[in-house]
């Protein structure tokens, strides 16, 4: 600040600016003043002397009016603008006329002062002179009110010079005064204050009087003193502070562990060296950024979920897998720990690499959950499987299998052939199952030549179709084991003995089913080896009737073993109206097989395809056969059972309209039952389809109405001819009421819906005189006939037809 | 009764008036002193021979007629403007003609240079001689016109009162004034054996008047009023009377 701007801003250079300010204008509003009153006063003096002038001319004034003397009239205005206030004068007579008059120049005006409108006093003079009354003559001024504010204005000039000098004088005295008094003391005293923390604190004091200056010194000294000692403790804390805070960032920085100082909200704020070294990116570029961000797979939201279980007290620890900035990832256990600082809360993570640690567990893990020889499951790795299947199977009421293998001869190979070889062999036999079977089963090796395998959800809820899967699956493993291996220049033949136990979780533990597939296991040793045993009788006979079953069919259609059975439906009139085409299979082994035992098979295995074709061809072969000779009047149709998967292939209409073309058969003459399971599944194809074959005039039946959902719903969209009341509610027609009701209620539904009626089973009169009370029109059942062959039906076909043929 | 009284009053009211009836019952005339034809005592009173004349002659006609006094320039202005009726003793001059109506003569006055017994008027023949004296007159008569025109220095005063005062004090040797009036007045004053009156040859016989603004209403009608009230106190001797009066 220069010497000029230190004057200009010095306290005495502005209180003399106030000063001058307030004298100027205090100066101007008091001259303002004063002239205003004094241009008041002037006016009344004006005014009393030009009366007094007035007045003393009215006499003669008034004498030389009434005389009508121009002379003396003359003389008065003569006299009168030798006043300086009047610079026009006139003597006018009561008749209006000018007797005399007088003036000069008035004074001259300058630019301060305007020329005032004319100012002009009328003096009457009264004239009485006749009785009419009294006139009045005038003497009339004019004023030079120039004369009055010229000298008004001087008088205001006098005051401006003496007002503005005597205010620079003041203004000076002031500056000096302030200057010497206030602004030299205040630059002493901060020239003191500036040397105050170079000096100790025994420095003379700048100002010593006993005013405010004086006790502001005072004040300061005494308080500069107290802060000293202040200053010192605290300057001594703060070397103490900086010193813990090197250390901490010291201890930070070199920490072995990667440590992010985050808000709550997972917004890292500070890492140390070990972060930017772990995670590759430069500390700029961590910081800012979501902890979150740098994690493998976990959401924001689980990483919030973490960090706000962590507590002041306690260290929460939790684990994640952190990526770098080249997409490296390691697994790292993070301990969170909450730090308040300055009523905020932070939270420390301390992030430790455990990749060595997570290798080492794995390790562990393998050794202890694993057989080091072929890599699969150990045995109490299996066993915790096994304990969580049983656990699954609980609550979903399905069956799971253990089959438990145990390699025959193996100790020979073993011994003959060295370690090495029969090690390679358990390898081999490791890679073949574990290539063999499905993935969603646990295959383990439990030492030596002992393997499990697990199936954990098999059969679907069907205790027989979970054996039977089992079944097949031991199979499977006897015949793929049983190819031979070549090892070392050696060709081993191996065959293995398999012990199985179906199970469902509700009875058994992990030990207790273990124990029985081994039971079942020495079971298949004594029965003579490669072969399985089940743990539970029945269920060996089961599975295996089934396997035959399934094997059998494959053979049956090529074999000609299966056979067409027709059960004749008839009338009220007992007239033959219709037959239902039954299926019998004559095994070469087991006699013959009725349907419900290996239709289900069929079905589960897809043979049904297969046999439900053969089916549809041999009776329609055989209908054309009986349409061209031996149909009796009476009779409608032939009805044929059709699986619902036989009903949903792409090709199903198409297969029977090429039927009808190829037999030339009416449609009509064809009935196809169906189930309200197939309709239920697949309402929208299923009416398509029927609604393509009933254009073609073949009919539909729903079989076994009443047994399953029921839906109305249906009965309204679909193309339906007829009901097929099942069985069962016929033969308990005579014992349950109920069962009557429902009868009753199908027959006054199917009438309104115009549908047929056909119960089937009945087998008693009496329950063919209560159906037909209850309206029904269609019989089926072992009272009029039980299914029949080819040729005892031609028979009771051509025992019918004596009635009408059917036309062509 | 009340019909009958209706019917007078509309009568009253819109019958035409007789002449004399509608004119003013009172006038004043303005005059100055000028003895003897008009005389103003200390005491205000107006008398003299052509005033008794005047207010006879109207009198004649039912008219009462005042005077009052006023100066002689504010007398002839009131009657340019109209304000005031008339004057007595006025003598014609065309300057007047525009203003004002002339009665029938009602006396006559001759213009003499009044002087001291001490004084010598021997050189005074006509008016012109007069250049030799001291001359005063009263101001606003004709006789300070005349003066004028003929280029004859003057002084002028207000009244002759005091011109015979300023005769009688030497401050001025000629009077130039009425003989008649000038003499009157002089013994009036106590002046009476002082003065003395020297003819002009050449300044004719003034005939007097009395004059009537020509503004003034009905000036027509006054002026006729006193011309015949005039010859009715001249042929009832009420005229010969007065004159007889201020002859002695």
């Amino acid at each position: 600040m220069t010497r000029h701007s230190t004057i200009k801003h010095s306290i005495a250079f502005r209180q003399a600016r106030i000063v001058l300010l307030v004298s100027v204008l205090l100066g101007l509003l008091s001259t303002l003043t004063l002239a205003f009153l004094d241009l008041q006063q002037e006016r009344l003096v004006a005014n009393e002397e030009l009366d007094r002038t007035l007045t003393l001319h009215h006499s003669s004034a008034t004498s030389a009016v009434y005389n009508l003397n121009t002379e003396l009239a003359s003389s008065i205005t003569e006299t009168l603008i030798q006043h300086p206030m009047i610079y026009e004068a006139s003597v006018v007579d009561d008749f209006g006329d000018v007797l005399a008059s007088s003036s000069r120049p008035p004074a001259e005006t300058s630019w301060y002062i305007s020329k005032e409108e004319e100012r002009v006093i009328h003096h009457p003079l009264p004239v009485s002179f006749n009785p009419d009354g009294t006139h009045s003559g005038t003497l009339k001024i004019k004023i030079d009110t120039s004369f009055q504010a010229k000298s008004l204005a001087t008088r205001i000039e006098r005051s401006l010079m003496v007002g503005s000098a005597y205010t620079f004088i003041l203004v000076i005295v002031f500056l000096l005064l302030f200057h010497h008094y206030l602004s030299q003391p205040i630059l002493n005293i901060t020239d003191w204050v500036r040397t105050l923390d170079e000096s100790a604190s025994s420095t003379q004091l700048p100002y010593s009087a006993k005013d405010e200056l004086g006790f502001l010194v005072s004040s300061i000294s005494s308080l500069w003193n107290e802060r000293s000692e202040a200053t010192d403790q605290l300057k001594l804390s703060l070397q103490e502070l900086a010193r813990s805070e090197r250390f901490s960032r010291s201890l930070m920085e070199h920490a072995g562990d990667a440590l992010f100082l985050c808000k709550p909200d997972g917004r890292i704020l500070q890492a140390n060296h070990k972060a930017t070294e772990s995670l590759k990116y430069p500390l700029d570029q961590l910081t800012g950024r979501y902890l979150s961000d740098f994690s493998q797979s976990m959401p924001h939201t689980e990483l919030l979920e973490h960090l706000s279980q962590s507590s002041r007290d306690t260290t929460y620890t939790y684990e994640d897998t952190q990526q770098d900035l080249h997409r490296h990832a390691f697994p790292i256990e993070a301990n969170c720990i909450r730090i308040s600082m300055d009523g905020e809360d932070y939270i420390l993570i301390i992030a430790r690499d455990i990749t060595q640690r997570k290798e080492s567990e794995k390790k562990i893990f393998e050794l202890a959950y694993f057989d080091p020889l072929t890599q699969l499951p150990n045995r109490r790795l299996f066993l915790d499987r096994l304990k969580a299947s049983i656990n699954l199977l609980q609550q979903h009421e399905r069956y799971g299998a253990l089959l438990y293998l145990d390699l025959d001869r193996f100790k020979t190979i073993n011994d003959s052939l060295g370690h090495g070889v029969g090690d390679e062999l358990l390898r081999s036999i490791g890679r073949r199952l574990t290539n063999e079977l499905p993935e969603s089963t646990t295959i383990a090796r439990f030492g030596g030549d002992e393997f499990a395998v697990l199936l954990p959800e098999i059969g679907e809820g069907v205790i027989e179709l979970a054996a039977e899967y089992a079944a097949q699956l031991a199979q499977t493993i006897i015949d793929t084991l049983s190819v031979p291996y070549d090892i070392s220049e050696h060709r081993l033949y191996c065959t293995v003995s398999i012990g199985i136990t179906v199970f469902n979780g509700k009875k058994r533990n992990s030990l207790e089913v273990l124990r029985c597939a081994d039971t079942a296991l020495y079971r298949a040793k004594a029965a003579g080896r490669n072969i399985y045993q089940f743990y539970e009788p029945q269920m060996q006979t089961t599975a295996q009737m089934r396997l035959s079953i399934e094997k059998g069919l494959h053979q049956a259609v090529e074999n000609g073993e299966l056979e067409l059975y027709y059960q004749p439906q008839f009338n009220r009139s007992r007239q033959i109206t219709s037959a239902e085409v039954l299926i019998r299979w004559h095994h070469p082994e087991r006699g013959m097989i009725p349907p419900l035992e290996f239709i289900p098979i069929a079905e589960e295995s897809g043979q049904i395809l297969q046999i439900g074709q053969w089916v549809l061809e041999q009776t329609f072969q055989q209908l054309a056969q009986w349409h061209h000779s031996t149909l009796p009047n009476s009779f409608r149709q032939l009805a044929i059972n059709i699986s619902p998967i036989q009903f949903m292939q792409i090709d199903f209409v198409e297969q029977i309209l090429t039927l009808l073309k190829q037999y030339q058969l009416p449609g009509n003459l064809i009935e196809l039952e169906i189930t309200e399971t197939l309709l239920l599944n697949n309402i929208e194809v299923a009416s398509n389809k029927m609604q393509q074959l009933r254009k073609h005039g073949v009919r539909f039946a729903i079989d076994d109405f009443g047994t399953g959902y029921s839906s109305l719903r249906y009965l309204k969209y679909l193309p339906l001819d007829i009901l097929k009341i099942d069985r069962s509610f016929v033969s308990s027609l005579s014992s349950t009421a109920e069962d009557k009701a429902i009868i009753e209620a199908i027959i006054a539904m199917a009438r309104h819906l115009k549908l047929a009626v056909v119960a089937e089973g009945v087998e008693l009169e009496s329950e063919l005189n209560q159906l037909i009370e209850m309206g029904c029109d269609l019989f089926q059942g072992y009272y009029f006939s039980k299914p029949i062959n080819q040729h005892q039906f031609t028979q009771l076909l051509t025992s019918h037809s004596h009635a009408t043929k059917l036309p062509v | 009764m009340p019909a009958l009284a209706l019917v007078v009053l509309t009568i009253l009211l819109f019958f035409p008036q007789p002449l004399r009836a509608a004119t003013p019952a009172q006038l004043l005339f303005y005059a100055v002193d000028y003895p003897p034809f008009i005389i103003v005592s200390p005491d205000g009173s107006i008398t003299g021979k052509d005033i008794e004349t005047i207010q006879a002659a109207y009198a004649a006609m039912d008219i009462q007629v005042d005077f009052a006094t006023a100066p002689w320039k504010r007398i002839l202005k009131g009657m340019q403007h109209g304000s005031i009726v008339g004057t007595s003793t006025c003598s014609r001059r065309p300057e007047r003609e525009p203003y004002m109506l002339f009665s029938e003569k009602i006396s006559e006055v001759r213009q003499a240079a009044l002087s001291l017994y001490s004084t010598n008027t021997d050189a005074i023949k006509e008016l012109r001689h007069l250049n030799q004296f001291s001359v005063v007159t009263v101001e606003g008569w004709s006789l300070d016109t005349q003066l004028t025109n003929l280029r004859i220095a003057h002084a002028r005063v207000p009244s002759p009162d005091d011109a015979i005062r300023q005769l009688v004090n030497n401050r001025v040797q000629i009077f130039y004034s009425g003989q008649q009036s000038t003499l009157f007045r002089a013994n009036q004053m106590g002046y009476g054996g002082l003065l003395k009156s020297t003819p002009l040859e050449d300044v004719p016989i003034i005939d007097y008047f009395l004059c009537i603004s020509k503004h003034y209403p009905d000036a027509e009608k006054l002026l006729r009023l006193f011309n015949q009230g005039l010859k009715e106190i001249e042929q009832n001797g009420v005229l010969a009377a007065i004159l007889e009066k201020y002859h002695q």
